[in-house]
C-alpha cells in the first residue's frame, strides 16, 4: 500500500501533516502548563477570591455612615447587603478574570488558545464546547464561594488549561514561527514572573 | 430624521446637565493643577505671560512639569466670561466633553455606515459615553487629558470623513497637531494612532500622493513646541516613565494588561482619588455584558473599520503602560469613547438577534433595571459620598483659608502659611486673584511673596510686628500660640489652624 507524501507516523498510528502539526501543539501546550502547574508548587499561600460575607456587612455599614444627612430609606435603598453582595461578589469573579492574572496562568500562547476557544465556541455553539465553558464559569464560582485558596487555584487553572486546549484546531492553522515565537514568550514570560506574584502570597524559592 | 436629530439633541443636553450641574461645587474644591492652570491663565488674559513673566510661551512650566500650553489658552476665554473662579476653570473641560459626546455619535456612524444600524449604534454610543462615570470625571475636572480626548476624537473622525475631502484631512491633521498640544501623554498617543490610521487607510491616503506634504507638515509644526523644548517637554516622562525603572519591559507587560482588567473597568478603580467614585468602577457593571457581545459582534461585523476599532481598543493603553503606576485612568483615558461604542454594538446586537421576542424582553428589561440601579446609584455616590470621602485630594480647605486670610491680612506684618499640602502659593495667587503683573518680578523665589511667607517643618519670625500663621492641623508649636480660627473641608475634618503671633 502506498502512502501520502504528506503522511506521518506517532506511536505507530498514520496521520497527515495537519494532524500531527495539531498533536504538537496539544502537546507543547501541556507542556507549557504543567510547568507553570510545577512552578505553583512552590506557592506557599495562595491569594484567595473568596468573598467572606462579613465584607458584605462591612461595607453597608461604612456606606450608610457616609450617608449622613440623607434620609434613611433612601440610604437603605443604595446601600443594602443585596447590592454589596452583587458588587462584591462581581469584584471577586472579575479579578480572576484579570488580564494580568490570566496571563500569568496562561502564558502569552495559553491567553491566545484561552481567547480562540472562548471565540471558537460562540461561534460554533457547539454544546459540549458551552458546557465546558459552563465549567470555567463554576471554578470561578467554586473559587469565589470557598475559603480554600489552593483548591479553588488549582482547579480555576486546570479548567482554563483544558478549555484553552479546545482552540488547537485554530492554533495549527497559525505560521509554524508564529507558534514557535510564541512558545518561546511564553517560557521567557513563566520565567520571568517565576514569583506569580498576581496569585501567590509567599513563595518558598526565590 | 427629525426624530432622530431631536434624540441627539437629547442625549446632548444630558450630557450638558450632567458635566456642568454644580461643576464649580463638586469636586469639591479646585485641586493644586487646577489652581495653577487658572492663574496662568488668567496671568495671560491680564500680561500675556504666564506666572513667571514668560511671554505667551509654548510650555507652561507651572511647577516644573512644562505642560503643553494649550489647555491653558483655552481656560483665557472662560476667564473673560465668568471671572476667575472655579466654574470658569472647569467650564472649557465640561464644554469639550459635552462635544467629545457629539462627536462620538458621528465617530461611531461613520465606523459602522456599511450596517444599517449605524444610527441606532451612534446613538447609543452617544448615550453612553454622555453618562459614562469615566468620562465625567474628567468633563468635570480641569485635565489637560481630557482636552486630548477631545482632539483625538474630533481629529480621528474628521480623519474617517477625508476619504473623498482633502480639506477635511487637513483640518483632521490641524486637530492632531493641536492634540499634541494638550497633555503630555498626547506626545506617545498621537503618534500611536497616527501610525494605525496610516497603516490601516494607506490606500486611501496614498491617493492624495504629493499633497499628503502638507498634512504631515502640519503634524510636524504641531510638534515644534515639544522639539524645540525637548529637554523640559521630557521632565514629566522620565519622572513618571518605566524606562528609568528596574525591569522595565516587565513593567510595561504588566502595566498593559492591567488595563484590561474587568475588576479596574468595572468594580475597583485606580488608587487615586480624583479619578473615580469609591465604590464604582470606571464604567458600569452592567456595560460589561454589553461590551463582552459587542466585541464579538464587532468582529462578525462587515464594517471596513473594524480593524481600526481594534486597533484603538488594543493601542490605548500604551501610554498608561510607559508609567507608573498601573493601572491609571487619567492616562488611560485614551480608552474613551471606544468602550461606549463597543457597549452599543452589544446592545443593538442583542436587540436585534433573531431570537424568541420573550426571551430578548425578559433581557433587555433584567438589563435595563440593573442599568438604572447603577446609574442612580452613580449619581448618589457622586453628589453624596465623593465630596466627603475625597476632600482631602482636591486640596478641601484651601479656598476658605485664603478668603480668610485675604479679609484680614492687612493687620499683620507677615503672613506665613505652611506649604505641607504643597504649592500653598498658587492657592493665594488664586483665590486673592494678585495682580499678576505685580507677581511676575516676585515669581522665582517660592518661598515668599508680598507679605506672604511660605515654611517646611516649622516657621521662624525674621520681622517684627503681628504675624499671621496657617499650619496643618497636626502641627502644635511648643508653647501654643493664640487660634483665631481653624479651617475643615467638607467632610468636617480639621485641615489648617490659623494663629496670631508676636
Amino acid at each position: 500500500m502506498t502512502v501520502p507524501a504528506d503522511t506521518y507516523f506517532l506511536f505507530g498510528k498514520s496521520m497527515d501533516k495537519s494532524k500531527l502539526k495539531r498533536a504538537l501543539v496539544v502537546f507543547v501546550l501541556i507542556v507549557l502548563f504543567s510547568f507553570r502547574l510545577w512552578q505553583t508548587t512552590g506557592c506557599q499561600k495562595f491569594k484567595s477570591f473568596y468573598l467572606n460575607p462579613q465584607a458584605v456587612t462591612i461595607k453597608v455599614e461604612e456606606d450608610v455612615g457616609t450617608d449622613r444627612g440623607v434620609d434613611r430609606n433612601i440610604s437603605r435603598f443604595f446601600h443594602n447587603k443585596y447590592q454589596s453582595r452583587f458588587v462584591l461578589t462581581v469584584q471577586s469573579m472579575t479579578s480572576m478574570l484579570d488580564a494580568r492574572l490570566l496571563t500569568d496562568v496562561l502564558g502569552p500562547l495559553g491567553v491566545l488558545a484561552f481567547a480562540v476557544s472562548v471565540y471558537t465556541t460562540i461561534k460554533t455553539k457547539k454544546i459540549l464546547g458551552i458546557l465546558h465553558f459552563f465549567i470555567v464559569f463554576l471554578a470561578v464560582l467554586f473559587a469565589t464561594f470557598t475559603p480554600y485558596a489552593k483548591q479553588g487555584f488549582y482547579l480555576w487553572a486546570v479548567a482554563l488549561y483544558s478549555f484553552s486546549l479546545r482552540s488547537s484546531k485554530t492554533i495549527v492553522k497559525l505560521p509554524t514561527w508564529l507558534i514557535l515565537l510564541l512558545v518561546v514568550a511564553t517560557f521567557w514570560y513563566f520565567s520571568f514572573s517565576w514569583q506569580l506574584e498576581s496569585f501567590c502570597h509567599d513563595i518558598f524559592f526565590n | 430624521m427629525i426624530s432622530r436629530n431631536i434624540l441627539l439633541i437629547l442625549i446632548l443636553t444630558i450630557a450638558a446637565l450632567l458635566r456642568f450641574y454644580q461643576l464649580g461645587h463638586n469636586p469639591p474644591e479646585l485641586y493644586v493643577d487646577e489652581v495653577s492652570n487658572g492663574y496662568n491663565a488668567y496671568s495671560i488674559l491680564k500680561t500675556a505671560m504666564d506666572e513667571y513673566g514668560n511671554f505667551l510661551p509654548l510650555t507652561f512650566r507651572a511647577f516644573g512639569d512644562y505642560n503643553p500650553a494649550l489647555s491653558v489658552y483655552l481656560l483665557v476665554p472662560a476667564i473673560v466670561v465668568f471671572g476667575l473662579n472655579e466654574f470658569a476653570v472647569r467650564f472649557p473641560s465640561a464644554l469639550l466633553g459635552t462635544l467629545t459626546v457629539l462627536l462620538t455619535y458621528f465617530l461611531a456612524k461613520k465606523l459602522f455606515e456599511e450596517t444599517k444600524y449605524k444610527f441606532s449604534i451612534a446613538h447609543i454610543s452617544a448615550l453612553l459615553l454622555a453618562i459614562s462615570p469615566w468620562h465625567l470625571q474628567f468633563s468635570r475636572y480641569d485635565h489637560e487629558a481630557n482636552f486630548m480626548v477631545f482632539f483625538v476624537v474630533l481629529g480621528t473622525t474628521l480623519f474617517l470623513f477625508s476619504k473623498n475631502n482633502y480639506r477635511v484631512l487637513v483640518l483632521s491633521a490641524i486637530s492632531f497637531a493641536a492634540t499634541l498640544n494638550t497633555y503630555q501623554g498626547a506626545k506617545i498617543w498621537v503618534p500611536v494612532i497616527l501610525m494605525a490610521l496610516v497603516l490601516i487607510y494607506k490606500k486611501q491616503l496614498l491617493k492624495w500622493k504629493l499633497k499628503l506634504l502638507i498634512p504631515a507638515l502640519i503634524v510636524i509644526v504641531g510638534a515644534i513646541p515639544i522639539v524645540t523644548n525637548l529637554q523640559q517637554s521630557t521632565i514629566r516622562a522620565r519622572s513618571a516613565g518605566i524606562f528609568e525603572k528596574e525591569e522595565p519591559v516587565k513593567l510595561f507587560i504588566s502595566g498593559y494588561l492591567s488595563h484590561f482588567s474587568p475588576n479596574f473597568l468595572f468594580v475597583t478603580p485606580d488608587n487615586i482619588g480624583r479619578h473615580s467614585i469609591p465604590g464604582m468602577g470606571h464604567l458600569y457593571i452592567f456595560e460589561l455584558p454589553l461590551i463582552l457581545a459587542g466585541i464579538i459582534f464587532a468582529i462578525r461585523s462587515k464594517t471596513p473599520h473594524k480593524k481600526f476599532l481594534f486597533a484603538w481598543l488594543l493601542l490605548a493603553p500604551i501610554p498608561a503602560a510607559l508609567a507608573t503606576p498601573t493601572p491609571h485612568a487619567l492616562r488611560s483615558i485614551t480608552f474613551l469613547p471606544i468602550f461606549s461604542i463597543l457597549a452599543a454594538i452589544g446592545l443593538v446586537a442583542i436587540i436585534t438577534a433573531r431570537t424568541s421576542f420573550k426571551f430578548k424582553a425578559t433581557l433587555l428589561a433584567g438589563l435595563a433595571i440593573v442599568a438604572a440601579y447603577n446609574m442612580v446609584t452613580y449619581f448618589h455616590l457622586y453628589y453624596k459620598h465623593y465630596p466627603k470621602l475625597k476632600a482631602a485630594d482636591w486640596n478641601d480647605g484651601h479656598k476658605e483659608m485664603v478668603e480668610y486670610v485675604d479679609s484680614i491680612k492687612d493687620n499683620y506684618e507677615v503672613i506665613a502659611v505652611s506649604n505641607y499640602y504643597g504649592h500653598p502659593y498658587i492657592f493665594v495667587l488664586f483665590y486673592s486673584k494678585y495682580d499678576p503683573a505685580a507677581y511676575h518680578s516676585q515669581s522665582q523665589d517660592k518661598t515668599k511673596f508680598d507679605k506672604f511667607e511660605f515654611f517646611g517643618a516649622s516657621w521662624d519670625k525674621k520681622v517684627a510686628g503681628t504675624a499671621l500663621v496657617v499650619r496643618p492641623h497636626w502641627q502644635k508649636p511648643d508653647p501654643p500660640p493664640k487660634y483665631i480660627k481653624e479651617i475643615y473641608d467638607t467632610a468636617d475634618t480639621l485641615v489648617f489652624r490659623i494663629s496670631e503671633e508676636e
